[in-house]
């Protein structure tokens, strides 16, 4: 039990104490110290920032986590069955050791409308594409953030396909089943806690993805990236606390929800 | 066992990395400059001009002598002190005498020339009978020494020459002939042949001139034509062909030859000596003992009994600082003679406008004109500007620029660093430069140093 | 017909790396051109609209290198800044994670599930959530604009406690019973056995933490305002976009991580394996 102490007593401190005064705070005014009671909710959902920042967060962890997801699990599907899968791993690795503010320069290479990139598209035919200031730098944002959180990904995958044992795949083999069949029927589901693991993981990851889009665009950047980081951030930098607090906790509710439904699920899923 | 190596190489490179902390660090402070900073000062800026010039009479008279005259002794020197009447210089008497006579011998012959009554009119005459070929001037020409008035028939003139040679051979025979008998009357004879061919050939003499010219009659003398009395065809005659009135200003007319002798007359009543006209100082001296004088001003004198100015030169940056009416001391003579509380009288700006004249009355009674001194005002700023000391004052001309000290924290902490600013100044005096409209105020400060700095460099102050 | 596959397979996997580590290797070799190549990489040449950077330098120099290494001061104590926290966090955070996941993993308490889950859900906030409170309290300590502020929060974080409780879990219990009849107290079993036998959770945690703090970037953002006091992540966006020091600078700040990875590949992928395994 004592082990556990100095751990709880800062987590306290720092982690749920605060967050308690958050709760608090977030029904009265900064400035004055008023009782607003809802108003600050009030204004932070009808604040079209917020708005904006929710969707495109969500939007961004709806893409990112399934993409990440598939593409990983089909990459280590693909290299599990390779020799040289040791060397394939460390260099997967890789981008996650690779510091973001000094990757971000070659971000900009290539994606700014003189880049490679665009340079590419061009001697395929297609147009020129404005990858930092339109639309596509969600894109950008979502594929850059893939890059350096695949290999990562892909090692656990690796991971727990090879702890399932291969026996049964043989014995699947010998009974006559394809390679899908296989796959669809033995790995897949042995493959649920590690999805569940890598979910969570990359769930976690997804919202770092602020530190990319601030190094490359800053704090205000193009529309279709402005995530619930920046508002948060820039609300701080304007000492906006009400409605920080008001907004922290209803970001708080919703990832509390959220968990606990993919919680729920994964028990029901195991215990079944 | 990579891993073993890796940790060894991890730690081998914190290890260079503290190096090169150190050593970056080196660098970095070598490459800074070290220098020293001041506070602006707001206020208005004095200056002490100081320029020299000199005392000046303003009237100065001057002693001229007639030229020709030899100087037997210098009395009275440059610099030295005289009074009405005193002795200057002293002429040689016998030279003077000489001249004297030599003028007024002069003097006559013009009026027997035919100086008609000395009014200035000089008739020219030419050979009677002779044919005019062309007549070059007419009534109210200028002409000068040497112009051409009139020609003459050359060919009528050839032919007269040599009638007259033929009489004249003949009259020399004839006086040969006569030599052989001398007897008295045979004498006689001689010395009428004589005469005879002395007068043909002055004649002939005469024309052979004319003819040598060319025919053509230039004037002697320079002056107006008045009056021309022959024309083209005519046979001249007796009287003058063309009168020529001259100006008032030659010399060598009667009147001035008059003035100029009756001044010498008055030298040799004198002694020959040459006195002075004014009181005062002998500024210049011409003439040493022994020369001969060769006419304008021998001596110049500054007459004491008028007042006195001090002329000083100035610059114009300083120029600019003072005006009429401003008060200034003048000290001579190394400070032995002060005068204070003298006013700017005038103020002249030289032609290119680069430098002031200025002009104090002077009143003292030991300063000589031609003495040299300093001229000392006091000029204020009119303005109030932000002054700062002149080491902080870099380039020349119109570029002229500071550098401010702006204090930031940096990530090595607090870093200064230099801007630089454009200025404009209005003036200097020895220690500090007035700037013009900088913006500056007295929390500012501006770096002093002699080193060359860039903009925005990072710098170190020692601290004052 | 497998040999063909096999090469081909190898072949499909080669360019995949190489398309992984291609944004690396432009980083390196950008970092050796001077600034007038560099502008090729910037600005397309007049008439074009493309720029493309050369591959290889062709006037490799040393230039950027030496203008970060040699004359910027800066630059050191920023990267010192930077190791410091990153070193102090992963201390803190040692000593108070282990012993949280050990008990974790050990302890039969009743909340230990529901606490493990606010434990969980704490560490996939994102950082913006709880920054208020965070300022709150700091602001409340007096701790803001020093290093404190972000050493201390980092070091509880719910993170390590995560990764090395998976390990924790996968050492049976027999060994720690044997060793409890043996006669060993609790910190002592945690010391000699846990420790050793978790090694693989713990030097993940490590170098995941490591990696991350390396990187840091929204709490400095936030808590600091003394530039003093700022890391390496912060300090290369300041610099010049277009010069060649950022590069330069970028790849020195690359070789710390690059090394902390390599030391503790091994470790870190026995972590993850074993984090993978549900308990």
């Amino acid at each position: 039990m004592s082990f556990l102490l100095p751990s709880l007593l800062g987590t306290g401190i720092f982690s749920v104490l605060p967050f308690a005064d958050s709760l608090r705070r977030s029904f009265f005014r900064t400035v004055s110290g008023d009782f607003c009671g809802t108003e600050n909710y009030r204004a932070v959902f009808s604040n079209e920032a917020f708005l904006l920042a929710v969707k495109n967060t969500a939007l961004f962890t709806a893409v990112f986590l399934p993409v990440l997801i598939t593409l990983s699990f089909l990459t280590a599907y693909f290299i599990s069955g390779l020799k040289f899968m040791r060397v394939i791993r460390s260099v997967l690795l890789f981008p996650l050791a690779v510091p973001t503010a000094a990757l971000v320069l070659v971000w900009k290479l290539l994606f700014q409308p003189a880049g490679m990139v665009n340079g590419v598209l061009t001697v395929c035919g297609a147009d020129t594409v404005s990858f930092l200031d339109s639309g596509a730098a969600f894109g950008v944002l979502v594929g850059s953030y893939i890059w350096k959180n695949l290999g990562y990904t892909v090692l656990l995958w690796l991971t727990g396909i090879s702890g399932i044992s291969s026996s049964l795949s043989e014995a699947a083999k010998v009974d006559g089943a394809g390679r899908l069949q296989i796959m669809r029927h033995i790995i897949l589901p042995n493959l649920k806690p590690t999805m569940y693991t890598i979910t969570v993981i990359s769930f976690l990851n997804s919202f770092k993805v602020f530190r990319e889009a601030y190094l490359v665009a800053g704090a205000y950047p193009h529309r279709s990236i402005y995530l619930m980081q920046h508002l948060f951030n820039n609300w701080f930098s304007n000492f906006e606390l009400d409605k920080m607090s008001a907004a922290t906790v209803a970001v708080f509710g919703v990832i509390l929800a959220a968990v606990s439904l993919l919680q729920r699920a994964w028990d029901k899923e195991a215990r079944a | 066992m990579v891993k073993r190596k890796a940790v060894r190489y991890f730690g081998g490179f914190l290890a260079v990395m503290l190096v090169m902390t150190f050593v970056s660090r080196m660098v970095y402070t070598k490459n800074l400059a070290v220098v020293t900073a001041e506070k602006v000062r707001i206020g208005r800026l004095s200056k002490n001009i100081q320029c020299c010039g000199t005392a000046e009479a303003t009237a100065v008279k001057t002693v001229s002598l007639p030229e020709g005259l030899t100087v037997e002794k210098l009395t009275a020197p440059a610099g030295s002190k005289v009074s009405v009447g005193e002795e200057l210089l002293r002429l040689d008497m016998a030279k003077l005498r000489e001249t004297a006579e030599k003028l007024a011998r002069e003097i006559d012959d013009d009026i027997m020339n035919g100086g008609l009554g000395g009014s200035g009119e000089v008739p020219v005459f030419t050979e009677s009978d002779m044919p005019v070929k062309s007549v070059k001037v007419k009534a109210g020409d200028k002409v000068s020494v040497g112009s051409e008035l009139f020609t003459l028939n050359s060919d009528r003139l050839l032919m007269l020459i040599n009638e007259l040679e033929a009489v004249r051979n003949e009259d020399i025979i004839g006086r040969n002939g006569e030599d052989s008998l001398s007897t008295d009357g045979e004498t006689v004879q001689a010395e009428l042949f004589d005469l005879s061919i002395s007068e043909k050939q002055k004649k002939i003499d005469r024309y052979l001139k004319i003819y040598n010219a060319g025919g053509k009659v230039c004037a002697e003398s320079e002056g107006t034509v008045t009056a021309v009395n022959i024309k083209a065809g005519d046979l001249t005659g007796q009287t003058a062909a063309v009168v020529i009135s001259g100006q008032a200003k030659t010399t060598g007319s009667t009147a001035a030859k008059q003035e100029q002798l009756d001044k010498l007359n008055d030298l040799m009543a004198q002694q020959g000596a040459v006195l002075s006209p004014a009181e005062g100082i002998v500024t210049k001296v011409s003439v040493q003992a022994g020369d001969v004088t060769g006419g304008g001003a021998a001596v110049c004198i500054a007459d004491n009994t008028e007042p006195m100015v001090f002329n000083a030169d100035l610059s114009g940056e300083d120029g600019r600082l003072l005006a009429v009416g401003d008060s200034a001391s003048l000290s001579f003579r190394n400070g032995r003679i002060n005068l204070t509380d003298n006013r700017i009288a005038a103020m002249t700006r030289s032609e290119d406008g680069q430098n002031y004249r200025l002009t104090l009355p002077l009143e003292s009674d030991e300063i000589v004109s031609g003495e040299v001194g300093q001229l000392t005002a006091g000029a204020a700023c009119s303005d109030i500007c932000e002054c700062v000391p002149n080491r902080a004052v870099k380039g020349s001309g119109r570029e002229k620029y500071i550098y401010l000290l702006k204090k930031e924290e940096g990530f090595l902490g607090e870093e200064y660093h230099a801007e630089r600013i454009d200025v404009e100044t209005v003036m200097s005096n020895e220690n500090s430069t007035a700037l013009k409209n900088t913006g500056l105020t007295e929390e500012d400060m501006v770096i002093c140093t002699d080193k060359e700095l860039k903009d925005g460099q990072t710098v170190r102050v020692s601290k004052v | 017909m497998k040999k063909l596959r096999q090469i081909s397979g190898h072949g499909a996997a080669a360019l995949l790396c190489l398309i992984i580590c291609s944004p690396v290797l432009m980083l390196v070799n950008l970092s050796f051109q001077d600034s007038l190549e560099l502008s090729k990489a910037f600005v397309p040449p007049t008439g074009q609209d493309l720029a493309m950077p050369d591959m290889l330098p062709l006037f490799p120099t040393l230039d950027n290198f030496g203008e970060i290494l040699l004359e910027s001061p800066q630059f050191y104590k920023v990267f010192w800044n930077s190791l410091g926290i990153a070193a102090a966090v992963t201390a803190g955070q040692l000593i108070i994670a282990v012993p949280a996941a050990w008990g974790f993993s050990r302890t039969k308490l009743r909340f230990r599930r529901q606490l493990f889950d606010l434990y969980v859900l704490l560490m996939l906030m994102p950082f913006q959530v709880t920054m208020l409170s965070q300022y709150i309290m700091l602001d409340k300590l007096g701790l803001m604009d020093t290093r404190a502020a972000i050493i201390l929060p980092a070091v509880f974080s719910a993170f390590p406690v995560f990764i090395i409780y998976r390990s924790f879990c996968s050492i049976p219990e027999e060994v720690l019973e044997s060793a409890r009849i043996d006669g060993a107290g609790e910190w002592q079993i945690l010391l000699r056995i846990g420790i050793p036998m978790g090694s693989a959770g713990i030097m993940a945690a490590v170098v995941l933490g490591f990696l991350d703090l390396w990187n840091m970037v929204e709490q400095p953002l936030a808590f600091i305002r003394d530039r003093k006091l700022y890391p390496l992540s912060l300090y290369l966006p300041m610099l010049d976009r277009t010069g060649g020091s950022i590069l330069a600078a970028s790849a020195v700040t690359l070789i710390p991580a690059a090394f902390v990875f390599v030391i503790g590949q091994d470790k870190l992928e026995a972590g993850i394996i074993a984090s993978a395994v549900k308990e």
